[in-house]
């Protein structure tokens, strides 16, 4: 079987990082983008499995976007999709749930708690 | 009761004992003979008379005369005068009689009964007159008691109205009264601000149509319903975008009469747009701070617990607390800054210790030791002109230059020196000073250029320089508080120029 697929999505660098820290020890391909134009870009190309999406995002298009468009189907399959989110609000988790996200998770995040989601969500 | 005084004057003595023996069968006179004009111009001098009987032929002075003089005289201008005269009525003297203003004319020999008749009819009348006027006179004396209340209430009421219309005047929100029967009644100068309406084209005018002046200067995008003037009260906001875009909160209150009938209303505006952009401002600053300093914990937090639960060769180890370090030292800055700049906001320059002196001290001293992170790096410092005399708090002017010198360093190579340059220029009618940090880096977008200074705004996305996004926001609210402006001039791949100028008091020669 071949290796999960998982997009790793945020501005900051430091967190990309971070994520991919988390997720190396497991047996995935794991692929970055900086911003929502770039996240739909390359997910049409590498077609993950999952996407972890921050949602505050400088530019035109938000993790929320994004994450509408892809599970709206732009991709041949409709990954699976964590948003990363620094607001925990009642209405942001709602807007997440308006756009289709599977899950979420706060900043600052545990990133066992992290692998433990990754892992639910591939099975 | 009082008796009717009669005077009788006659020079023959005869015909007054006749007269007075005819009258004394009316008990109500007091009959008085006098025997010569001049004689009975002393005593009605003196006495009250009611009514003369006078003789027309008398020797030195006739009736006529007398009379004529009588009536010069304002104590006894009014009394009633009978003329008795042995003539028959000649019109010439009837004539005379008239004009002196005898309410008779009587000719010898006198008819006893008819004279009687005469005068107890005048005396009726008299004493009817006498009665009205002291009913008039006890009118007129509560009439004028009614006068002075109403004068005094007069008087409050314009003292009232001279308060209400300063208050209404001085008044920051607007104020217009719509009368009983929904007409526009009083605007307030402050109304008149809000809405650049005009006092003529409204005073006066029916309510409809001040609602349709009202209708045209709302924001399209949030038309309100107004309809409510003119019937019940309420409250509501009002979004104007004309003359300027303004949030008026309305309250509409019905005034009522005495007996509770509907007397107009008061519909009162108060502008509250700064109000809810300050509350939109403070939210969104709120959300943004939140964001953004979950961001470097969100490292610190992820990155020791991946130490704790994994093995990590010495490298990697060395790598990940080395990450840990920077971003605790970037949550660091970015709360220095942030109490930074709601200390400076709360106390707006309350703590400035602003001093008049040139900045040669402050830039020269950034120049020759750049200190911290880029401490090796050079300042080519270009001087054009004097130091010109500022008033600046040097500890914060200090900060703003070392702030906008860092910026310049941290988006250019590393081989490139920033250029700091000083020049002059003039600026609505005012001297200003100018000191302008130039960088060779990689410059900004039109965009990127735009959003400077927005709080928390960084141009780099990526995260590999560091910073808060706070700086530019710092340098603006010092620059501005000193009376100053920042400006931006950036070209991508090009470079930035940041250039902060400040009022010169006094050109001073000191190079």
């Amino acid at each position: 079987m071949s290796k999960k697929i998982i997009l790793i999505v945020d501005d900051q660098g430091e967190l990309r990082k971070l994520v991919r820290m988390t997720l190396e020890f497991g047996d995935y391909e794991l692929h970055e983008a900086e911003n929502g134009q770039r996240a739909l870009e390359l997910s049409k190309v590498i077609q993950p499995d999952l996407v972890i999406l921050d949602v505050m995002m400088p530019g035109d298009i938000n993790g929320y976007q994004v994450c509408e468009k892809l599970k709206q189907g732009q991709n041949e399959k409709v990954p699976y999709v964590l948003l990363l989110t620094a607001r925990g609000q009642k209405s942001d988790v709602e807007e997440g749930e308006r756009v289709g996200a599977d899950n979420y998770l706060v900043k600052p995040f545990s990133p066992l708690e992290l692998i433990d989601n990754v892992k639910k969500a591939l099975e | 009761m009082k008796k009717f005084k009669i005077l009788i004057i006659d020079d023959i003595q005869e015909n007054i004992f006749s007269l007075i023996t005819i009258l004394e069968q009316n008990p109500h006179f007091e009959l008085k003979g006098i025997s010569s004009a001049i004689k009975a111009l002393s005593y009605i001098d003196q006495q009250v008379v009611d009514l003369i009987l006078c003789d027309v032929q008398m020797p030195n002075m006739d009736g006529f005369e007398f009379v004529s003089i009588i009536r010069l005289r304002k104590k006894t201008a009014n009394i009633p005068v009978i003329f008795v005269s042995a003539h028959k009525k000649e019109s010439a003297f009837f004539q005379k009689s008239k004009e002196l203003g005898a309410i008779d004319y009587l000719v010898k020999p006198i008819d006893a009964d008819e004279l009687v008749h005469r005068l107890n009819t005048y005396h009726k009348f008299a004493m009817r007159e006498h009665e009205k006027i002291k009913e008039l006179n006890e009118l007129n004396s509560k009439l004028s008691q009614n006068n002075s209340f109403l004068q005094s209430l007069e008087e409050k009421v314009t003292e009232r109205t001279r308060e209400l219309n300063t208050i209404l005047t001085l008044s920051p929100d607007g104020f217009v009264l719509v009368s009983a029967d929904s007409h526009i009644h009083y605007i307030n100068p402050a109304f008149l601000n809000m809405t650049g309406l005009q006092l003529d084209k409204l005073i006066g005018k029916p309510a409809e149509m001040f609602i349709e002046s009202m209708a045209s200067l709302f924001d399209p995008s949030k038309m309100v319903d107004v309809k409510c003037i003119g019937e019940e009260d309420g409250e509501q906001m009002v979004y104007l975008s004309r003359p300027t875009a303004l949030i008026l909160h309305c309250n509409i209150r019905t005034m009522y009469g005495p007996e509770g009938e509907k007397d107009g209303q008061v519909l009162y505006f108060r502008d509250v747009t700064h109000e809810i952009e300050i509350d939109r401002m403070k939210s969104d600053f709120l959300s943004t701070a939140a964001h953004e300093l979950r961001t470097p914990l969100a490292s610190i937090y992820g990155f020791s617990e991946l130490l704790m639960a994994r093995e990590y060769d010495k490298e990697t180890s060395h790598k990940i607390f080395d990450t840990i370090h920077r971003q605790s030292l970037h949550l660091k800055r970015l709360l220095d800054e942030l109490l930074d700049l709601s200390r400076i906001e709360a106390r707006a320059g309350k703590d400035f210790h602003m001093q008049e002196n040139t900045l040669q001290g402050v830039v020269q001293e950034l120049c020759t030791d750049v200190k911290g992170a880029f401490s090796g790096r050079k300042v080519d410092l270009q001087t054009q002109g004097d130091w010109p005399l500022l008033s600046f708090d040097v500890d914060k002017m200090r900060q703003v230059l070392s702030n906008l010198l860092s910026n310049g360093f941290k988006y250019s190579p590393e081989n490139e020196n920033v250029i700091l340059q000083t020049s002059e220029r003039e600026k609505n009618g005012d001297r200003q000073f100018g000191v302008s940090v130039i960088d060779k880096g990689i410059g900004m977008t039109a965009e990127q250029l735009g959003r400077v200074g927005e709080r928390f705004y960084r141009a780099d996305e990526s995260g590999s320089v560091p910073g808060s996004g706070l700086g530019v926001s710092l340098v603006n609210e010092i620059i501005s508080i000193h009376g100053g402006n920042v400006e931006f001039v950036s070209t991508t791949t090009k470079g930035t120029t940041a250039t902060v100028w400040l009022p010169i008091i006094k050109n001073e020669i000191k190079r």
